[in-house]
């Protein structure tokens, strides 16, 4: 397994006659930053990501990477976990609410009220969610 | 650290309907009539003390008193008397002598008893006594006269004359008279005492009915300030009882939605899993049995600390073990060596899922797909001054060391193993060299320890 050559043509590429139907189309090039601190999560959401044509920033595990991300780099949207190890991702949203920056919530923590009162218009995709849903709520953000 | 919900659910008890038994009751004896009621028993017992005791003791003055004064009058009432009876007698004498020296209780008599009727005068306690008084002095005055007219008689030698002055009623009528007046002054003083240590003991019984019943009233609020202690201690109990059963629910509640957290992570985890297992397998045997030996895998990693939800560490040796049981032949094919480590929970999915693929690695590509292939399994405890002199990090160090399987080299790109035991580990917040040997491959990782142990 380790030795195993990641493929490219498994890439999920749209026919070029149905473009406008392709639900990833506005994932096309946008940089998406990964807050996410489950391993095989990360995984599949930086493949999933990548298969759309979008380029992962991150992906971030803890808080202190996230905020230094947020900092140096280009984001057109962003996927937050809530929850890194104890450490509340707020800071993150914070700043990228600050810089207009789209988010969506991505949490097993599905009760937390304060997530809507303070970034109300916030998606919240509540774990465990089918990695194809969780692109089409952040294709929806997308600017 | 109280989640919302339970804050959320504390606050619903306090604010709405049925209120808290505990604290209604509480301010039952807090706010309650009954300390009023006992405060002001409390001042009537203590007021009415006072008052009964400085009655009787008043009453016993008084009585004093009134000894005294009977005393006096007593003795001035005798004296008057013996006075009166010797001057009589000493001109009885000198009638019968002519010796002058008899004479001498008459001259006295003459000269003590204006002090006699000035300390009567002053012992007399009414208007009526005071109106006996002068009848006294009055009849003293008379019968003094009676009895030195007598005397004057005898001097001028005419003692026919002076013995029969004597021997008239005048002065018997006189003394009698005298006498009637002093019995009486005796009679009325000596009721008058009567009626005093009458009133007196009167006075006596009511204060010991009062002082007992006021003990009594002492005694029942000592009782039921007692009572009301025990039954705030009671209530006190309870509300500890009721403390501790909120706290346990509490924390039922937080392990509760930590278990939950844990089930929706782990059904994501599993979601992950199945997606990125069919990446690369078009095989549908292929691609079942590796998700049913990831998804196995990591159930047999969650099995070490089930049982126990609330525990937030993991024996290292545990996790490997359970992990590492379906390649662990007979034989010398995993040496496993290290002290005793516990890990945090949350490296249980990353530790399972980074052995369960460097042994699947190791079966198909490694050290176990040759007949004597043998995986060394070492870990030890590394500690690191960081910073400060308290400051110290304790990491714990695992070498995977496979030898006697065909040599390895360094893949050209990324696959779906390294990707996942790289991200793994940054979840771990670990280091990891990978060493592809002639020999076979190596993986050292270092991943920190919880700051706080347990026992």
């Amino acid at each position: 397994m380790l030795l195993n050559t990641h493929d490219p043509s498994h890439r999920r590429v749209p026919p070029q006659s149905d473009i406008a139907q392709w639900p990833y189309a506005k994932l096309e090039g946008a940089r998406i930053l990964v807050v996410e601190d489950e391993a095989m999560l990360v995984l599949e959401i930086e493949s999933a990501l990548e298969d759309a044509g979008a380029e992962v920033v991150g992906p971030c595990m803890n808080l202190r990477q996230a905020l230094q991300e947020v900092q140096d780099r280009e984001i057109d949207a962003a996927i937050l976990d809530v929850n890194l190890h104890g450490e509340d991702v707020f800071p993150v949203a914070e700043r990228l609410f600050t810089r207009g920056i789209p988010f969506l919530f991505h949490t097993a923590h599905g009760e937390r009220m304060e997530l809507r009162a303070r970034f109300e218009n916030a998606p919240v995709c509540r774990k465990p969610i089918l990695v194809e849903d969780l692109l089409t709520e952040l294709a929806g953000i997308v600017p | 650290m109280v989640s919302p919900s339970i804050t959320h659910k504390a606050d619903r008890r306090k604010g709405g309907t049925p209120p808290d038994p505990v604290s209604v009751r509480r301010a039952v004896i807090r706010y309650g009539p009954a300390r009023w009621v006992a405060l002001t028993a409390l001042i009537v017992v203590l007021v009415g003390a006072a008052v009964a005791l400085l009655d009787a003791f008043n009453s016993e003055r008084r009585m004093r008193e009134q000894i005294f004064r009977t005393n006096e009058v007593m003795f001035v009432l005798n004296e008057v008397v013996r006075s009166v009876l010797d001057a009589e007698s000493g001109r009885r004498g000198y009638l019968l002598t002519g010796d002058e020296s008899y004479l001498v209780p008459f001259e006295t008599n003459r000269t003590r008893m204006p002090l006699l009727l000035d300390r009567l005068a002053a012992a007399m306690a009414s208007a009526e006594q005071m109106e006996r008084q002068h009848r006294l002095a009055v009849l003293h005055e008379k019968k003094l006269a009676a009895l030195e007219k007598a005397v004057a008689l005898a001097k001028a030698s005419r003692a026919e004359e002076a013995r029969e002055s004597f021997d008239t009623d005048e002065t018997k009528r006189y003394f009698d008279a005298l006498r009637a007046v002093i019995d009486d002054l005796r009679h009325e003083e000596a009721s008058a005492l009567r009626a005093r240590a009458a009133h007196a003991a009167a006075i006596e019984r009511r204060t010991i009915y009062i002082l007992a019943v006021l003990g009594l009233i002492g005694l029942a609020l000592v009782l039921a300030v007692m009572s009301l202690a025990w039954r705030a201690a009671h209530l006190e109990a309870e509300a500890a009882d009721m403390e501790a059963l909120r706290e346990a629910r509490a924390r039922s509640d937080l392990l509760a939605k930590e278990l939950n957290h844990r089930v929706k992570n782990l059904f994501s985890v599993i979601l992950s899993i199945i997606s990125m297992s069919a990446r690369h397998e078009t095989d549908v045997r292929n691609l079942t049995r590796k998700i049913r030996d990831r998804v196995h895998a990591l159930a047999s990693a969650h099995a070490v600390s089930q049982g126990q939800a609330d525990r937030s560490l993991v024996s290292l040796a545990d996790l490997i073990e359970a992990t590492l049981a379906p390649y662990a032949r007979e034989g010398p094919y995993l040496q496993v060596s290290g002290p005793d480590v516990n890990l945090q929970v949350a490296a249980i999915t990353p530790l399972g899922l980074i052995l369960h693929e460097l042994a699947t690695n190791a079966a198909k590509y490694g050290a176990w797909s040759r007949e004597h292939g043998v995986v060394e399994l070492a870990w030890h405890v590394h500690r690191a001054s960081i910073g400060g002199l308290t400051d110290e990090e304790e990491t714990v160090d695992i070498v995977w060391k496979e030898r006697g399987g065909p040599p390895v080299s360094e893949p050209s790109d990324m696959g779906f193993g390294t990707r996942m035991v790289k991200n793994a580990i940054g979840q771990l917040k670990g280091q990891t060299i990978m060493k592809w040997a002639e020999s076979g491959l190596s993986v050292s990782i270092r991943i920190p320890l919880p700051k706080w142990k347990i026992q």
